[in-house]
């Protein structure tokens, strides 16, 4: 019996590690033909830069993304290929940002040689392009960039202006510019902090839309205390948010503006913004004014008309409670996207509201949070490339027009096309140009692929050109129905929000290595503590008196905002 | 044995009715705490497979609370139409079989030794091998070491760094030393039994349950390993399932911080909600398939029972 | 002549054991080759890193790092959450897994006793973004679990434990418990096959109750294995991840939730450039506290029960 139970076991483990080790050699021998077959990048920069047809080669590190199929086979990597008579080889980098940078790092650590091109719009930061640039990595391209030979399309197609943004966004501390830009900027993005205000219990309750801090307030009040969701109980939440929300969902910093202008960033970032003057840079949040936001906000915190939620809950809440069956229960919030509403043209909560315009505060501030476009750099050109001028004219075959729309919108007459006779059909617009704020359409949209696995283009991970007007112009092929309110929402947001700002707005600093060295501790630290103490203050966790506001002032001393102050005026003297 | 332990527990249950008493409280108690732990942890359980069945909305907007929302099978959809997805998954079977087998190897044939109170030097050795689990080179050393044994974009990268664990050595070698009698040791001396044939014929037939654990803590570490393949690998041909898992997962993602359009991002991301889930199912059913291979050797008495019996 | 004569008996010993020396050459070369030959990398703590120069021709700074460290913004209030964090974790996680083995292994019905075992098996490989974002979903005191049933029962908004930062270590901690519990008792389920059934039919016939059986005849079983996984736990004391705290933090628990890994994570973040050198120091000290720590538990229960890793 004992045998019998060992003799089983023994064969059966000796039978696993032969059918292992089996499957180990044959797996491996047919990887291995594969491996050798395939183009990876480690051979690719070994053997040269040119391949047996003649054509010449360039490897391109890309970050990958997971609808996109193939990237060799693809139909933007055939067009590029052809236009130019080269041959692209790709090195695919992880599609999670941070990991591609430790990847890139990694290489550039071990001294191994690079590919000819890095394309990726997050795993370089300034800082670390700074620091590649400098130490001969990534070479400067700016005079390659001002030859209308090597960079046609940068000299042509690109407006003067644009240009000069352009150039300026993407040059280092160190003076050089080691990267080619997407430059594809959006109304909608720049003005996330979308307020929206509940119609219909405005309505029931018989009230008119609040323009001020003040009626605001009252209006906030009503929505608590009178049940205009009709079902008996005091479940409305008057004016909602969340503070950890990345696309204009922090319902604080909306409020936050009918007292000071800030503009609003990430959860985890604060920003200096310029006094009145124009001249001089400022930590908004330490002005008196922004501590009249705070009392203002506490106000509404202390009587229950902003749930201490907003600083704890995260989206999937945040989307439970806008999204609640029985009854609506938000009366006003803060959202850059419609889409936290389940499909929102047919979504009963969602219908029930408006856009809102700035609210003005007691001092006559009525200013709406503005994201400052920022080109994005993707495109940098690595010192192991043998000809650097061939990986410019690529990047900037990008900046073709009808390049610049494959790579948004895919191929030529399948997605997308020009075609005047299709354009002219009036059942297509868009509210851009319904409300007249644009002339004419541009292109239609015949299948939207951006949601889609396929294999026609890089998924606009790339350098790009596309103006405002480009963008606004674009239609898709449904119907124009005027009653859609998403739709409308996009000429009301524009009307609203995208002048509401003062003139002179921050730029984008570049600090030097060691400015950046030195507060980048200190950024984190200000952030985190800022973030916080408006919570706190907020929330009446911490009593917002002359003693408290002294103390979080002196303590943001302490962590050491005045260096970062300095810092940045230094920064921005070197631009001005 | 079944047998006559339930004709023993009989025989003291009759003789001893109190002692019984105090039995029949303690399982209930027992059964009452265990239950109670078990569906606190099937909670979760549900929940995923649940939510995997639910559509983006309901799982995006939290309506999914224990059954399925909105019936739906995108998640699975879009998980198995991801190209490479099965090239993922043979590469994952033959890095944990190979891995394993490795591992589980060189564990054996460190804890053995270890295990022995005779091997002049073990406490030394053992401080040897504890060292290295506090330190290392850091990353980039092990990537240069990596690079320079050639081993990057090979199979290999994924076998040998971390071919033995040493955490898991410790484990095993407690095993070895307190379950495996000493008599037994001195008995096969007397029959002119060499050391390696004690490993072989005694000490590894009576220590199915540590080999066991052994399997599946490698088997499991081998199917989930990401990082390494994330900074080894580059050929996507020799990519292990959790790459193109989390590529997947990723694709539907937003980080405002780096996409230029969060309204376009947006547009995926309820997918994501779901794919979410899915992925951990479909990443789980290997590791739960093989969890009752390895349990059936928890049985208790196995071991000595079976070596005296 | 003494020591030369132990010297001979020794290597007599040695010899004599010489197939098990040989068993241990593979394992050795391999240690050697993929732990220590790297180890050089540890240096960079003491350096300023420059990828140019390589780990060897950067310049030395010190401890210029450690200080950096050390000065950073708030440490003591971080070291102290990650202690608490940590210690509270050790003294509830441990325990608990091995009541459970015991229970679980005492059970009658084995087959629901194999359904709990392997279904308490599964959270362990749930992803943490999961497990916070259903905690949270659970815990919201509007359209949580915890929150509906406050409600039904007091008729009002429960109050909102997740802003709550004296909560947090047990929410974190619980959670922890109950993701792991199943996982984590494996390894004494295993070492629990070990009991001689003789034993217990012995007990039995001499009118031992299960309690007592358990107490002396299961838990002596485990000892040994619950005795090295203690000195195991407790040489992890430092390594506090940073995912699930970080995932878990609000700005109204933060007092209570910064601990040395999300700090580190944060500052990594924002400096834009990974910097090797501060991270190897970081993890320099995390590693030195866990070692000390290691060899001093070592050395207790080698003293108490004889039992240690060396």
């Amino acid at each position: 019996m004992r045998k019998i139970w060992k003799r089983n076991t023994a064969a059966v483990l000796a039978g696993l590690m032969v059918a292992g080790a089996l499957q180990g050699c044959s797996s491996s021998g047919t990887e291995a033909t594969k491996a050798e077959n395939s183009t990876t990048a480690a051979q690719a920069t070994t053997s040269g830069n040119s391949t047996e047809n003649g054509k010449e080669k360039l490897v391109v590190a890309l970050q990958t993304y997971s609808f996109i199929t193939d990237y060799d086979d693809n139909y933007l990597t055939k067009r590029l290929e052809e236009e130019l008579g080269i041959d692209i080889e790709f090195h695919l980098l992880s599609a999670d940002s941070s990991e591609a940078t430790t990847q890139l790092s990694l290489m550039i650590s071990a001294g191994q040689e690079l590919p000819d091109i890095i394309c990726t719009n997050g795993a370089l930061t300034k800082e670390a392009v700074l620091e590649y640039g400098s130490k001969g990595v990534l070479i400067p391209l700016a005079d390659m960039l001002a030859n209308p030979e090597i960079a046609p399309n940068f000299n042509t197609v690109v407006s003067a202006e644009d240009r000069e943004t352009i150039l300026e966004a993407t040059t280092s501390a160190d003076g050089n510019i080691y990267s080619m830009a997407q430059f594809e900027p959006q109304t909608w993005n720049m003005t996330p902090y979308r307020m929206f205000i509940n119609q219909t219990w405005l309505d029931t309750l018989n009230l008119p839309m609040p323009t001020t801090t003040e009626e605001y307030y009252e209006t906030l009040k009503a929505f608590a205390t009178q049940d205009p969701n009709g079902n008996g109980a005091a479940d409305e939440i008057a004016v909602y948010g969340i503070s950890a929300g990345t696309y204009g969902e922090n319902v604080t910093i909306p409020l936050m503006n009918s007292f000071i202008y800030y503009p609003g960033t990430k959860a985890t970032e604060v920003v200096l913004t310029l006094d009145d003057s124009g001249d001089t840079v400022i930590a908004p949040f330490v002005q008196d004014n922004w501590r009249k936001g705070l009392e203002y906000m506490n106000r509404l915190c202390s009587e229950g008309l902003m749930p201490e939620a907003v600083f704890t809950d995260d989206k999937t809440q945040f989307m439970a409670v806008l999204n609640n069956e029985e009854v609506n229960l938000v009366g006003a919030l803060s959202s850059g996207s419609l889409s936290r509403w389940n499909n929102y043209d047919a979504n009963a909560n969602g219908q029930e509201y408006e856009m809102l315009p700035p609210l003005t505060g007691p001092d006559g501030v009525a200013y709406a949070p503005f994201i400052q476009y920022q080109p994005t750099s993707v495109w940098y050109i690595t010192s192991s490339c043998k000809n650097p001028e061939l990986a410019v004219k690529l990047g900037d075959l990008f900046y073709d027009p009808e390049i610049s729309k494959i790579t948004r919108y895919g191929e030529p007459e399948v997605d997308w096309t020009t075609n005047a006779e299709a354009l002219a059909d009036p059942k297509y617009s868009n509210a851009y140009i319904e409300a007249g704020l644009c002339e004419g359409k541009s292109m239609l949209v015949l299948n939207d692929i951006w949601g889609q696995n396929n294999a026609t283009f890089w998924r606009d991970i790339n350098p790009r050109y596309a103006t405002i007007e480009d963008s606004n112009t674009v239609v898709y092929a449904t119907e124009w129905d005027p009653s859609v309110k998403s739709l409308k929402f996009y000429a009301d947001n524009y009307n609203y929000y995208y002048t509401a700002h003062p003139d002179k707005l921050l730029p984008q600093l570049v600090y030097t290595n060691e400015e950046a060295q030195e507060q980048s501790e200190i950024l984190v630290n200000v952030a985190t503590y800022v973030s916080q103490s408006m919570a706190q203050f907020i929330t009446g966790e911490r009593p917002l008196t002359d003693k408290e506001w002294e103390a979080y002032k002196k303590e943001l001393d302490t962590i050491g905002l005045s260096v970062w102050l300095e810092n940045a005026q230094a920064a921005y003297d070197r631009i001005k | 044995m079944k047998n006559t332990n339930q004709f023993m527990r009989k025989n003291s249950r009759v003789k001893k009715v109190k002692t019984g008493m105090n039995d029949q409280i303690f399982y209930l108690l027992s059964g009452l705490v265990l239950t109670i732990a078990f569906l606190l942890v099937l909670y979760p359980c549900i929940f995923v497979v649940s939510a995997s069945f639910s559509s983006g909305t309901a799982v995006q907007s939290g309506k999914v609370i224990l059954w399925p929302v909105e019936f739906s099978l995108t998640g699975y959809d879009t998980v198995f139409h991801t190209a490479n997805i099965w090239t993922g998954f043979s590469n994952s079977l033959f890095y944990t079989v190979c891995g394993t087998i490795i591992n589980v190897i060189l564990t054996i044939l460190a804890a053995y030794p270890l295990s022995r109170q005779d091997l002049v030097g073990r406490d030394k050795l053992m401080l040897f091998f504890t060292f290295t689990m506090f330190f290392n080179g850091g990353i980039i050393t092990n990537y240069l070491l990596v690079s320079k044994l050639g081993l990057i974009n090979t199979r290999w990268a994924l076998l040998l760094p971390g071919a033995l664990n040493v955490y898991n050595m410790i484990i095993a070698r407690t095993f070895l030393q307190t379950n495996i009698p000493n008599e037994l040791l001195e008995a096969s001396q007397l029959d002119g039994c060499s050391d390696i044939q004690y490993l072989i014929q005694v000490v590894l037939p009576l220590s199915k349950a540590v080999l066991a654990v052994l399997v599946l803590f490698y088997g499991v570490a081998h199917w989930n390993t990401y990082f390494n393949a994330m900074i080894y690998l580059n050929n996507r041909s020799l990519f292990p399932l959790t790459i193109f898992l989390k590529e997947i997962l990723i694709s539907g993602q937003i980080d405002a911080s780096t996409v230029s359009d969060p309204e376009l991002a947006e547009k995926v991301s309820q997918l994501s909600g779901v794919i979410k889930y899915s992925l951990i199912v479909v990443s789980m059913v290997p590791v739960l398939v093989i969890y009752p291979f390895v349990q059936k050797y928890f049985i208790k008495g196995v071991t000595i029972g079976a070596v005296k019996g | 002549m003494n020591t030369a004569k132990m010297r001979t008996q020794t290597w007599k010993k040695i010899k004599a054991r010489w197939q098990l020396y040989l068993l241990l050459l593979l394992p050795l070369a391999y240690i050697i080759v993929f732990a220590y030959v790297p180890m050089s990398g540890l240096i960079i703590a003491f350096k300023d890193y420059d990828f140019r120069k390589g780990i060897f021709d950067s310049p030395w700074v010190g401890l210029k790092h450690f200080q950096n460290f050390f000065h950073s913004y708030k440490f003591k209030l971080v070291l102290k959450n990650t202690l608490t964090l940590s210690i509270y974790s050790l003294a509830v996680s441990f325990p608990i897994p091995i009541v459970f083995a015991l229970l679980l292994n005492s059970m009658r019905n084995r087959r629901y006793a194999k359904l709990i075992q392997t279904v308490t098996y599964v959270p362990h490989f749930i992803s943490t973004v999961i497990i916070v974002g259903l905690l949270t979903q659970i815990l919201s005191n509007r359209t949580g679990i915890y929150g509906t049933l406050y409600t039904l029962i007091t008729g009002e908004t429960g109050p909102n434990i997740l802003a709550s930062g004296p909560l947090f270590k047990h929410i974190y901690v619980w959670s922890g418990v109950w993701q792991n519990m199943g996982y984590n008792a494996i390894i004494y389920i295993a070492a629990l096959a070990g009991v001689d059934t003789s034993l217990h039919e012995a007990a039995m016939i001499d009118g031992a109750t299960k309690v007592q059986r358990i107490r002396y005849i299961d838990f002596p079983t485990i000892l040994p294995t619950a005795t090295i996984m203690l000195i195991l736990a407790v040489g992890q004391i430092m390594n506090l991840g940073y995912e699930k705290v970080l995932l878990m933090q609000n700005d109204l628990n933060l007092n209570y939730s910064e601990i040395i890994s999300t700090y580190v994570y944060k500052v990594g973040l924002a400096s834009g450039i990974t910097n090797f050198s501060l991270s190897a120091a970081i993890s320099m000290f995390n590693s030195v506290i866990n070692f000390i720590l290691l060899l001093t538990v070592n050395k207790i229960t080698k003293k108490l029960s004889g039992s240690g890793i060396f």
